[in-house]
């Protein structure tokens, strides 16, 4: 009874200065991640970063597939669902997309942060298999699915121990999966968020792990994010914490540190690790820098913000 | 003993006094009684109801929650304001069809059910009294996820109206008058301002039994 009065008057409060969203449905579960295995593949346009991962048939109709959009500098789509014909044509059935739009210039009080919608029937959206080849698949169709993809692994190999850039590279290949974890949490980058007050919730990887999130404190909140062989596609793997304290406003530092293990086609996978500890958060958004550590060797920052180098020199596309 | 003249003055006034305190009293005495309007005081009830809580989301669902409510009724005057202030205890939700128990899905859940307005007393006999107006009405309510779940929460705004029909039995042990009766209230909700404003229309119905005391 106290708890349901001090949440009460916690929502009150809330009421006041910030929005929630749409109502969720009765009983809605928190994580609704369909775990999919199977050849990851890249593509990039403009900077943004697509991944499509299709597990395999295996002489049946139907495979699950994921597909990740991520758009610079931060809003990231993710559809989930069946995809069919491995013939010429393609079909993908979208039963499940995950939302985190880009709300830089929104106050934290009035975004909408993650959200998720449950397609029924699903959305099809149909594509030409043009080629395909070892490492590459090239599909035509619409806009949303056409493009040259190419496997992961055979494209982190473009980055070498030896290039000044690897550092910055090896993060942004890391955090294309940081970004693409926090779609998929209702309410992330929102007010939405104290949903989590008091408990710790765990989303699985698209591909293996979880990532946890817990938050503490409604008027200094501090979130954490815990990562456990946490994996949304072939070859990036994340471990570790990742802490946000902040006010109300949004109004903080990030600290903690994520280490990543990311696989390179014939060569040794790049171990690394990102300190958050010089990110500071203003209204929500970050600035300042990633201490990022390649190997065990020096500290290397990188700026927060577009991605520099881009993901087409770090991955040679 | 012969008065001296002081004192033969000073029972003079005293004398004088106590005939203008006779005659202040008996010019109360003759004055009409001041006739007490029945309808006046306060009430302070205590109201156990049902509340029923039914609305439309702009995103197309409809919800559905069945709640006890534990409430506190106040007014004051032959018209004056009122207050209904309930924490509702959700037991019963649906969405589009599905029912669930709440205690099945959420948990640590509750409410604020609050009316504020002003209202009008009218006596039907000597025992019965009829309270009803109009008011502003916000209902708030926060169903906690169980683990893995996600929180359920709304800040309902609009306005209402309430009605009471009140038994006031005659017995007034230390002048404290007795009451029983019933309650119902209806509310339109328009926004809410918790949920991006979301919500398309709810209407809450509350029906119950009030019990207090009537003060003057």
């Amino acid at each position: 009874m106290r708890r349901a009065l001090r949440s009460v008057a916690v929502l009150g409060a809330l009421g006041l200065g910030a929005c929630l969203g749409p109502y969720p449905n009765i009983g809605e579960k928190l994580d609704a991640t369909s775990r999919v295995s199977g050849s990851s593949y890249i593509t990039l346009n403009s900077g943004n970063a697509r991944v499509l991962v299709l597990a395999p048939l295996d002489g049946g109709q139907r495979a699950a597939f994921t597909r990740i959009d991520e758009f610079q500098p931060r809003a990231v789509e993710t559809l989930q669902g069946t995809w069919s014909d491995p013939g010429v044509d393609i079909t993908f059935s979208t039963s499940t997309i995950f939302t985190l739009p880009d709300e830089l210039t929104r106050p934290v009080s009035s975004r909408r942060g993650a959200t998720r919608k449950t397609l029924s029937p699903p959305m099809v959206s149909a594509a030409t298999l043009v080629a395909v080849s070892g490492d590459t698949l090239e599909l035509a169709g619409p806009a949303e699915v056409a493009g040259t993809y190419h496997t992961l692994a055979s494209r982190t190999a473009s980055i070498r121990d030896t290039d000044a850039t690897s550092p910055a590279c090896a993060f942004h290949v890391a955090n294309l999966a940081v970004e693409s974890s926090e779609a998929r949490v209702p309410g992330f980058n929102s007010a939405g968020l104290t949903q989590y007050l008091n408990r710790v919730e765990p989303f699985q990887g698209i591909l293996s792990g979880t990532m946890s999130i817990g938050l503490v404190g409604l008027f200094s909140p501090v979130s954490t994010i815990t990562f456990q062989n946490y994996a949304d596609y072939e070859g990036v793997v994340l471990n570790g914490q990742q802490i946000s304290s902040t006010d109300t406003s949004g109004n903080g530092a990030l600290s903690g540190v994520v280490t990543f293990h990311i696989e390179r086609r014939g060569m040794a996978p790049l171990e690394g690790s990102v300190d958050y500890r010089a990110v500071t958060l203003s209204g929500g958004n970050e600035s300042g820098d990633y201490l990022v550590t390649l190997d065990g060797g020096t500290e290397t920052r990188v700026p927060t913000g577009h991605r520099i180098p881009s993901l087409e020199e770090c991955l040679g596309l | 003993m012969r008065r001296t003249p002081r004192t033969a003055v000073a029972s003079s006034c005293r004398l004088l006094a106590s005939l203008a305190l006779l005659a202040s009293g008996a010019a109360s005495a003759s004055t009409t009684p001041e006739v007490v309007d029945a309808r006046a005081g306060w009430r302070h009830e205590f109201s156990p109801a049902w509340e029923m809580d039914t609305f439309w989301s702009k995103e197309g669902s409809h919800f559905t929650f069945q709640s006890i409510t534990l409430g506190y009724l106040g007014s004051v005057g032959a018209t004056g304001p009122f207050i209904h202030l309930s924490w509702v205890i959700p037991l019963q939700a649906r969405q589009d069809g599905t029912v669930k128990a709440v205690s099945s899905v959420y948990q640590n859940s509750g409410g604020i059910d609050l009316l504020l307005g002003w209202q009008w007393r009218t006596t039907l006999s000597e025992t019965l009294e009829v309270e009803s107006g109009p008011g502003f009405h916000m209902d708030l309510i926060n169903l906690g996820g169980k683990p893995g779940l996600t929180n359920f929460n709304a800040l309902q705004i609009g306005a209402g109206g309430m009605g009471i029909l009140r038994w006031r039995p005659g017995w007034k042990p230390g002048n404290v008058g007795w009451t029983l009766g019933a309650v119902g209230a209806v509310a339109l909700d328009f926004a809410d301002p918790l949920r991006s404003n979301d919500l398309r229309i709810g209407v809450v119905v509350r029906l119950g039994a009030v019990m207090g005391v009537d003060l003057p």
